[in-house]
């Protein structure tokens, strides 16, 4: 497995007052093609700005960033939007899908910004929700929204899923549900995918847990053997 | 790459928020509307009067003198700039028929300028002794054929000539006559060949020049005497159509300016919602991988189609409409060959300036959020810390109940769109002010010509060349009052216009107001002004003034004494005793007497009977009363669809609020309150500075229309009152309109809402 991701000496600092606050503080590691990586920590901890930064929806105030053996810290604002359209998939706590466009039309958006065009039913048959392609977001459970929403993800057919508590907003039955599709896609696709979350038991499925605490890493563990969905307590 | 989903999305949030998008639609169509429309109609009479005027070859000086023969002619073709020249004879004469209407009589030396314009019948024909050329407006009026014979009667002759021809003249595009509007039945011009005049030696009394030197007149002076020189743009007829060609742009220019700052601030205020609502929409296309130009790009369509859409129907839709409007009133009172709307590529440029600047407004609305990272985008924004304002720290506050401080709060966190509400009552209310004021002004005008001034029933015009001993002897008979009223010119700071002079004897016949229409008196041994002609001439009571009466080169130097109002005849009144003691004699023109005469008298060439005359006014009024009905139809639309649209966008954007006041247990109509309150705060707001706004916009308006009438503005209370108790009434029709929706709030789901 060849390194997709590395951070290094990654530092992002909010200026309040007379302080600077350190969202992100001197974060280093890797991460590997196809690995499946949990980031967890308490909140606050920078979790989700350790996610924007990967995601290249917010700019480093230092370090280096490298995907792909891209150095997506050097990007300017058109080639990180050209990155995140073809490299990055994104996954939200809230689904965010946009409300006035039908779960097929929300997977579809993505032919506006793409040369290949692609069927949005064969990514809603994928993620089983084919019949309801013509409903609006607000005529569907959460769950449904989520998976539409991975869907989306799905069709750019990126190297990299970004989850910001995927199952935040879901009971615990609809969330095993997502979490078992990203596991698949991410075995079956060699998707690597990363997901920030409260939930600790699911550190027994993935490949790297990065701890986080103050915005810095506190500790990254690695799992040899990651244990199958079906294997943990849910 | 085509945007097809963003586009879908577009139709759906336009869908959303359909009232606003409606009024930002209408108001952009209304603004190109009216503006192509009006401006069309201004362009085809414009062009249609031009073009006549090169067809007839319309002279460009008229030179008044006793008589010109051939060695004063010399003197013209003397001047090298003179490019074509022509004699007539000009005078009035009366018509052996019904009423014995005046008909101005044309003898013609060569037909080469200012020329008759045939419509039926045959051309002139210079040889022709026999025929006369005859106004076709007077010939429809008097059921006049071709081939009729006419008998016409001037300075004690008499001639019978055939009609050969019906047409128009370019002269009388707007015929001037005795009375105020033009009645085609009462007077009517006819050309004829010189040939035909009974007497050899025709005394020509005008020459018609053609000369595109400016410097004319000094030439003219340097080689003969005259009695007066009218250049083309002082023509009566040219300088009447002309007034009104420019009022019309005037309007045409003025009114869309409402429309477009509605639909403009309608559009920022829509699109500042719709962005900042849709902040986590944008972060995530951000996310997706839209760059922010695509996204700019996006809600700048929203605005950009539909005033696109707009302005296209505006731009078809306007020249084909408001000129057809407007031609029947003013084909009755003016005389073309043809009515006809024209274009001008303007609109097409205003129409682009239009868009451009709605796109330069939702750009505005949009390009904070676009510039944002994405990252912040997908969180709420953090709300600017709210610190308590000055008045929130009074004692006022403190005994406010929840509706005031809740609408205060409303109101100051929505500044736009309160702004935008306003304006738009503001717009409401200078167009009910300009309707109404203009519809007092007519009636004013009405009621104080025929009912302050003049008191007198009959107005016997005097033939010309009736001695003054037959004069004396008609007026005793009848117990009648001499009046004397010529053309003047009056000079001031380096001003001068031509007027009127009235020379009459005090009477309770004609009895002379003031600006407020009260009854004054004029000073016997005075000059007395007119109003309107001391504001044209900048000067006042005190002042001096240099004037004479046409045909006589003299200019007399004059104090004025008094300053009048009158509405339709401007310039002097003096005393034929004072009119003595300057050298002229009283001429008088006319009689006017309380007694209703219907019969021919000898020295009399016509009788003007004033109950018709008033008759014809109201005739006249009806292109006014248009004008006033489209303002108070556009001020009601205006109003309701704004109100409505605005209420909607505060109504949404609170729907949350609202449903947990009901929750708590606050009734329908309570609520309903607030809203009613906000809107009539709001309307009395714009209302304040509506009314003065209105007042200057008619002001402007009646200053248009020309140096003859004068309209003054009687800012009437109860025409205030009236439009008060309209914009209020408008604001609480529209607030019914809300309590059905406000009763429908569905708590359960309003509270279940995202945070969105």
């Amino acid at each position: 497995m060849s390194q997709l991701i590395k951070f290094e000496n990654v530092t992002k600092g909010y200026i309040t007052g007379n302080n600077i606050l350190k969202a992100a503080d001197n974060l280093n590691f890797v991460i590997d093609e196809g690995e499946f990586v949990i980031i967890v920590g308490p909140s606050g901890s920078g979790k989700s700005t350790l996610l924007n930064l990967l995601g290249g929806l917010d700019s480093v105030t230092s370090g280096k960033i490298s995907v792909n053996s891209q150095l997506i810290t050097d990007f300017n604002d058109n080639e990180l939007t050209n990155y995140r359209a073809k490299e990055v998939g994104f996954i939200f706590q809230f689904y965010n899908l946009i409300p006035n466009l039908t779960a097929l039309e929300n997977i579809e958006l993505i032919n506006d910004i793409s040369n290949n065009k692609i069927d949005g039913k064969k990514y809603l048959k994928e993620v089983g929700l084919l019949e309801h392609a013509e409903n609006f977001p607000s005529e569907l459970s959460g769950g449904e929204q989520q998976r539409i929403s991975i869907a989306r993800a799905l069709a750019k057919q990126p190297s990299l899923l970004l989850c910001d508590e995927p199952t935040g907003a879901l009971d615990s039955k609809t969330g095993y549900t997502i979490i078992k599709l990203l596991l698949e896609l991410c075995r079956n696709n060699k998707t690597t995918v990363v997901i920030v979350t409260h939930n600790i038991e699911l550190s027994k499925l993935a490949n790297k847990i990065i701890h986080l605490k103050n915005g810095q890493i506190e500790n990254i563990e690695v799992n040899i053997n990651p244990q199958s969905i079906d294997e943990i307590e849910w | 790459m085509v945007i097809f989903m963003l586009f879908k999305k577009m139709l759906r949030d336009m869908n959303e928020h359909k009232m606003q998008f409606i009024a930002i639609f209408l108001m952009s169509f209304l603004t190109i509307w009216i503006f192509s429309g009006v401006g069309s109609e201004v362009a085809g009479i414009q062009q249609t009067v031009n073009e006549y005027y090169d067809e007839t070859d319309m002279a460009d000086f008229w030179i008044y003198s006793e008589d010109w023969g051939n060695e004063s002619i010399n003197k013209i073709t003397e001047i090298s700039t003179t490019d074509e020249f022509e004699r007539q004879l000009v005078l009035r004469s009366t018509a052996n028929i019904t009423g014995n209407p005046t008909l101005t009589l044309h003898f013609i030396e060569k037909d080469k300028l200012s020329k008759y314009y045939p419509v039926e019948g045959e051309s002139i024909n210079i040889n022709d002794e026999d025929g006369i050329w005859l106004d076709k407006r007077f010939a429809d009026a008097h059921d006049i054929k071709i081939g009729d014979k006419l008998t016409v009667q001037f300075n004690g002759l008499s001639m019978e000539k055939t009609i050969k021809g019906l047409g128009y003249s370019p002269e009388y595009v707007y015929a001037q006559g005795d009375s105020l509007i033009p009645d085609f039945k009462l007077q009517g011009f006819a050309y004829l060949s010189y040939k035909s005049f009974p007497i050899e030696d025709i005394p020509y009394n005008v020459v018609l020049i053609k000369s595109d030197d400016t410097d004319y007149q000094s030439k003219l002076d340097d080689k003969i005497e005259y009695d007066t020189l009218i250049p083309f743009d002082d023509h009566v007829s040219v300088k009447q159509f002309q007034s009104e060609i420019d009022q019309h742009n005037m309007m045409g220019n003025l009114f869309p300016i409402i429309f477009v700052v509605v639909a403009l601030l309608t559009l920022l205020t829509t699109m500042t919602r719709i962005v900042n609502h849709q902040r986590t929409q944008v972060g995530t296309l951000k996310a997706l991988g839209f760059s922010n130009r695509s996204i700019t790009l996006h809600y700048i369509s929203y605005g950009f189609y539909l005033t696109l859409l707009g302005c296209i129907l505006g731009l078809i839709v306007g020249p084909n409409t408001l000129p057809y409007l407007f031609f029947p009133s003013m084909s009755s009172f003016y005389t073309l060959p043809d009515w006809h709307s024209g274009f001008d590529i303007k609109f097409v440029y205003v129409a682009l300036l239009m868009i451009l600047i709605s796109i330069m407004v939702t750009y505005l609305a949009a390009k904070n959020i676009s510039k944002e990272s994405p990252a912040s985008t997908l969180v709420p924004k953090v709300p600017k810390i709210k610190s308590k304002g000055l008045f929130e720290k009074t004692k006022f506050w403190k005994k406010m109940g929840f509706n005031g401080r809740w609408n205060y709060r409303d109101i100051k966190r929505n500044k736009i769109r309160s702004l935008v509400t306003v304006i738009s009552i503001i717009g409401c209310t200078l167009l009910l002010i300009s309707a109404l004021g203009m519809n007092d002004g007519m009636n004013d005008l009405k009621s104080w010509q025929y009912g302050d001034i003049c008191h007198y029933e009959s107005q016997l015009i005097i033939e010309d060349n009736t001695t003054i001993d037959q004069i004396n002897n008609i007026s005793a008979e009848v117990n009648g009052l001499q009046v004397m009223n010529q053309q003047i010119e009056i000079k001031s700071n380096n001003i001068t216009k031509t007027s009127s002079i009235m020379v009459y004897n005090k009477s309770d016949l004609i009895t002379p107001t003031d600006k407020n229409m009260k009854s004054m008196e004029l000073p016997e041994d005075g000059i007395s002004l007119t109003e309107k002609s001391a504001e044209l001439l900048g000067v006042e009571k005190g002042e001096s003034i240099e004037w004479h009466i046409y045909g006589d080169d003299k200019w007399i130097n004059s104090t004025i004494d008094e300053i009048y109002a009158d509405p339709t005849t401007q310039g002097i009144t003096i005393r034929p005793a004072k009119l003595e003691k300057f050298g002229y004699n009283f001429t008088p023109d006319m009689i006017v007497t309380k007694k209703n005469i219907n019969d021919k008298m000898e020295g009399i060439s016509t009788i003007n009977n004033f109950s018709d005359l008033q008759n014809t006014w109201d005739e006249l009024m009806g292109s006014s009363n248009l004008l006033i009905a489209i303002l108070v139809i556009f001020a009601i639309g205006l109003s309701v669809v704004m109100l409505y649209s605005l209420g909607i966008l505060a109504f949404t954007e609170v729907e949350r609020d609202l449903a947990t006041l009901k929750v708590i247990g606050f009734k329908t109509k309570a609520i309903r309150r607030l809203f009613l309150t906000q809107n009539i705060v709001l309307s009395v707001i714009g209302f304040i500075f509506g009314v003065p706004i209105g007042y200057y916009v008619l002001r402007i308006m009646m200053d248009s229309s020309g140096d003859t009438f004068y309209y003054p503005i009687n800012y009437n209370p109860i025409t205030i009152g009236l439009a008060f108790v309209f914009v209020i009434g408008l604001s609480v029709l529209v607030n019914l309109l809300f309590s059905r929706k406000i009763k429908d709030i569905d708590m359960v789901k309003s509270l279940k809402k995202g945070r969105d």
